[in-house]
């Protein structure tokens, strides 16, 4: 069985990547599901490895999704120290929402890789995460808007976007998870 | 002032008039945001107290208000060592100009202090890191729809505003580092009153030696809570005499 806190290995090391121009789909796929695996696991110190010192974690409200992160309301408009704190308050036993981790389970879907340039990747993915906890289960239903570069050879978080296609964060209530 | 564009629309598994009796509760900040708190000093903000220079205040009609400061900034306008030079001088302006406009002992309130309003019985508005309206709607006795809007001053300086936004966020709303431990307090609260047959009070005693004249600590008083039941149970009792009539 799957636990928190133990990791697989994917099949190999990933090939290094010269040219963000010659990544497909299969690739990016990987990419997104070794993600998932990170992050079903709470292995998140790991999960923030896949961004880029730039990067940031975006979700938008539900009832403005391409809206301005600097000034305008959204759930999430982390930078990485934000991020980083987000992930240190998630790994404490002191984040009470989270302590103890809920149950996540992520389907990452329908990939398609929408434009490729020599320095980045926008790839789009439809997403279904189920949260159980306290005897209550949970969903978030949405899209990813993503952009992957290329930094050491290897695919990289520049702008993690996670859209939710809800009306409200109802009835989970709240966004305690990484989504 | 102006309410930003984009909504919070969630929900919390509790009843509704948790949500006001939390934001006038003074008592559980520290063991809620510990993460919070961790967080800003990890930062580099001034964490020696998150509650001084208090009172809190009967409105009447059951509406209270909580005011203190804490030691980190506010976008309006008291600086944080963490918001850089830049930033803290633009905040610097903002509060001179709060102080040519308003007199100085007006703009020293306004800027240095927190605010933790509950119009009651449902709406809240808080003056903390960010300027938040909450709105908490019942639909059942245990389940509240809450919609959250940012309020923000029109003529703010873009940096400003990034800063505010990004402030509001780390503790407020849904997704902040903050917000969702309140929740899970209202929620495992609720879930705790299953069993009122058997515990049927909750204890909001705290700080009542005030009215005898005996010192509390800030922070330390359920006076805003008594006032908001109180109220409460002042119109489900007329209701229940006119029922009975």
């Amino acid at each position: 069985m799957e636990r928190e806190g133990t990791s697989v290995r994917l099949a190999g090391e990933q090939p290094i990547i010269a040219d963000a121009q010659t990544v497909g789909r299969s690739q990016v796929e990987d990419f997104l599901y070794y993600e998932a695996h990170l992050l079903d696991r709470w292995l998140l110190n790991e999960w923030l490895e896949l961004f880029d010192e730039d990067a940031v974690y975006l979700v938008p409200s539900t009832d403005n999704p391409h809206g301005n992160p600097d000034l305008e309301l959204f759930l999430i408009t982390d930078d990485m120290a934000i991020l980083r704190a987000r992930v240190k308050r998630l790994m404490s036993d002191n984040a009470h929402r989270e302590s103890p981790h809920s149950l996540t389970r992520r389907f990452v879907t329908n990939v398609l890789v929408t434009r490729a340039e020599a320095s980045q990747i926008e790839v789009t993915a439809s997403f279904l995460v189920y949260r159980t906890r306290a005897g209550t289960t949970d969903f978030y239903v949405g899209h990813y808007e993503n952009t992957l570069r290329i930094s050491n050879g290897r695919l990289r978080f520049a702008v993690r976007k996670a859209v939710l296609d809800m009306e409200a964060l109802r009835p989970a209530g709240t966004l305690s998870i990484i989504l | 002032m102006k309410v930003l564009t984009g909504t919070h629309y969630y929900s919390t598994r509790a009843n509704w008039k948790l949500l006001p009796v939390n934001v006038i509760d003074g008592s559980h900040f520290m063991p809620t945001h510990i993460t919070y708190l961790e967080h800003l000093k990890d930062r580099g903000s001034d964490v020696s107290s998150a509650i001084r220079d208090y009172n809190e205040t009967d409105l009447g009609n059951g509406h209270t208000v909580y005011e203190y400061e804490a030691s980190w900034g506010r976008p309006l306008a008291k600086p944080d060592k963490s918001w850089g030079e830049e930033v803290n001088a633009q905040i610097g302006q903002l509060r001179r100009r709060l102080a040519e406009r308003l007199g100085e002992e007006r703009a020293d309130r306004i800027a240095r202090k927190n605010r933790n309003l509950v119009i009651f019985p449902n709406l809240v508005i808080n003056d903390i890191v960010g300027i938040t309206i909450r709105v908490a709607e019942p639909t059942a006795i245990d389940y509240m729809e809450v919609t959250a809007w940012e309020l923000a001053p029109v003529d703010e300086p873009p940096e400003v505003m990034k800063v505010r936004n990004s402030n509001f966020l780390t503790f407020l709303g849904p997704a902040g580092l903050a917000t969702p431990d309140d929740i899970e307090g209202m929620e495992a609260s609720q879930r705790a009153f299953a069993a009122y047959r058997e515990v049927p009070w909750a204890n909001f005693s705290k700080g009542m030696a005030l009215s005898l004249g005996t010192h509390y600590a800030p922070g330390e008083s359920d006076a805003n809570m008594r006032t908001y039941w109180r109220h409460w149970r002042k119109l489900m009792s007329e209701h229940q005499s006119q029922a009975c009539a």
